[in-house]
């Protein structure tokens, strides 16, 4: 029998991308870095970082964000 | 779409913060519940839009994050409405122009009539008129209801009807009842009797007992088709009798034509009068004064059409035309001639269901005129219904 591996998902931030042009980041809880080239988001369990070009926030809530732009790099820091 | 014109309605602002954290700024706004669109980073700052009221509100915000806003753009209605309050007319003209949009609304301007077919349009149209809708009434309280429920009471040939009223147009649908085909209701028994005196050239017997032959000479009165049947069992049956039978029937016109006639005709002389209406207000555009005393009138009208909708604004115009009187005297060429058209007249119109077989005029002239007189023979149908009762003891 194999062991099963319980995930814990909680606040998770759920992440949704369209292709590499459009991004979703729901359970942000705040913006650390905006930057046309780097925008760096926080979230309650790690900081996303998008890297690219022509990066910018389409629209903002108190907990999400949508990132529009060519990205060339997601970076989880933990 | 939605949301540009609101944001029009509302006024907003294009601005540019600089600063140091203008990742900072942006999170501040969006906890103080204000909404923020087309963010994009720029060189330390940001450029982004938001709603006029917001961007006054924004300002502690904005120094808490070390950020310094300047508008680089205003749009919308309050910046316009402000840009102009110092021109009171231009604000009272549009308010005058949307109040007669919305009054002239209030009227219809045309009315469009589709599904006519053997209705004549004008007669629809006034009765239309008589139940209230015409051009130029109001619309607000017309009871569209009641006026199509009139309009298909008065107008027996109709058999569905729609009145819809879309801005200043009514338009009316309409449907044409389906005609009856005619249904023989004769139930008595009935011979068929000779209407004329003739000689059958043609018998087309739908029900009955066929007493002539073709060819054969009757007279008038005579049984044509007998409506009483003998049965296999020595008894009879009485049938209503229907048939067309044809003959070729003698029959005379004579009238009388005057040698003196007045005969009228249109001189050249033409006076043009014209008037600018609208609805049922009309003006004279030009004031000829020129009258005849003997004038043929003919009236033209016509609309302005804007969009392929006719507008209840024109032009009408009424020309009278001079008319001479002469008294000519009828040579026995004319007279023939005139002869011949009233005898075309006579067959048109009296002897509609005849053929002419044969014609034979001649005109005898008097003193005063010509007596003319027309030998016809005509092939028509003389079948002439009776009915006849049965006692039966």
């Amino acid at each position: 029998m194999k062991d099963r591996i319980a995930f814990d998902m909680g606040d998770a931030p759920l992440i949704e991308m369209i292709s590499n042009r459009r991004i979703t980041v729901e359970g942000s809880t705040g913006i650390l870095h905006y930057e046309a080239e780097n925008i760096k988001i926080n979230t309650n369990r790690m900081i996303i970082s998008f890297c690219g070009r022509g990066l910018r926030v389409r629209c903002i809530s108190c907990s999400c964000v949508e990132i529009e732009g060519f990205v060339s790099a997601v970076e989880f820091v933990t | 779409m939605l949301m540009n014109i609101f944001r029009f309605i509302k006024g907003s602002v294009d601005f540019e913060g600089k600063g140091k954290f203008p990742e900072r700024f942006l999170n501040l706004t969006v906890r103080s519940g204000i909404n923020l669109w087309n963010a994009r980073p720029v060189e330390r700052g940001l450029r982004g839009s938001m709603t006029a009221a917001d961007y006054r509100k924004i300002r502690p915000t904005a120094r808490k994050a070390g950020v310094r806003l300047r508008v680089t753009k205003k749009r919308g209605l309050p910046f316009i409405a402000a840009k102009y309050r110092y021109r009171k007319g231009l604000l009272v003209g549009a308010a005058a122009g949307m109040a007669l949009i919305v009054f002239l609304s209030c009227f219809v301007w045309t009315i469009e009539i589709n599904g006519c077919e053997n209705i004549s349009r004008a007669r629809l149209l006034s009765v239309l008129a008589e139940n209230g809708l015409s051009e130029g009434s109001f619309r607000a309280g017309m009871d569209v209801s009641k006026i199509k429920r009139d309009t298909l009471l008065k107008v027996d040939e109709l058999g569905w009807m729609s009145v819809n009223l879309s801005g200043g147009k009514a338009i009316v649908e309409v449907r044409e009842k389906a005609k009856k085909p005619p249904v023989n209701t004769h139930q008595k028994p009935c011979n068929i009797m000779a209407a004329a005196d003739g000689i059958i050239t043609d018998c087309k017997v739908r029900n009955g007992i066929l007493n002539v032959i073709k060819g054969s000479g009757v007279v008038k009165g005579q049984m044509l088709v007998s409506g009483v049947i003998p049965t296999q069992q020595n008894t009879v049956r009485y049938v209503c009798s229907d048939a067309d039978i044809y003959a070729d029937v003698n029959s005379k016109k004579e009238f009388y034509l005057p040698k003196s006639i007045n005969y009228n005709s249109i001189t050249e002389n033409k006076t043009e009068r014209s008037r600018l209406f609208l609805f049922n207000f009309s003006l004279p555009c030009n004031f000829a004064y020129q009258s005849y005393s003997t004038a043929a009138y003919t009236r033209e009208s016509q609309s302005l059409v804007l969009n392929g909708v006719t507008l209840p604004l024109g032009l009408k115009t009424e020309t009278a035309t001079e008319i001479d009187s002469n008294q000519t005297s009828l040579s026995k060429k004319q007279a023939k001639a005139a002869a011949e058209n009233q005898l075309a007249l006579y067959e048109a119109f009296e002897k509609g269901g005849s053929k002419v077989v044969k014609r034979d005029l001649k005109l005898t002239e008097d003193k005063n005129g010509y007596k003319c007189s027309a030998s016809y023979i005509f092939n028509e149908n003389i079948a002439n219904t009776v009915d006849f009762s049965v006692n039966e003891e």
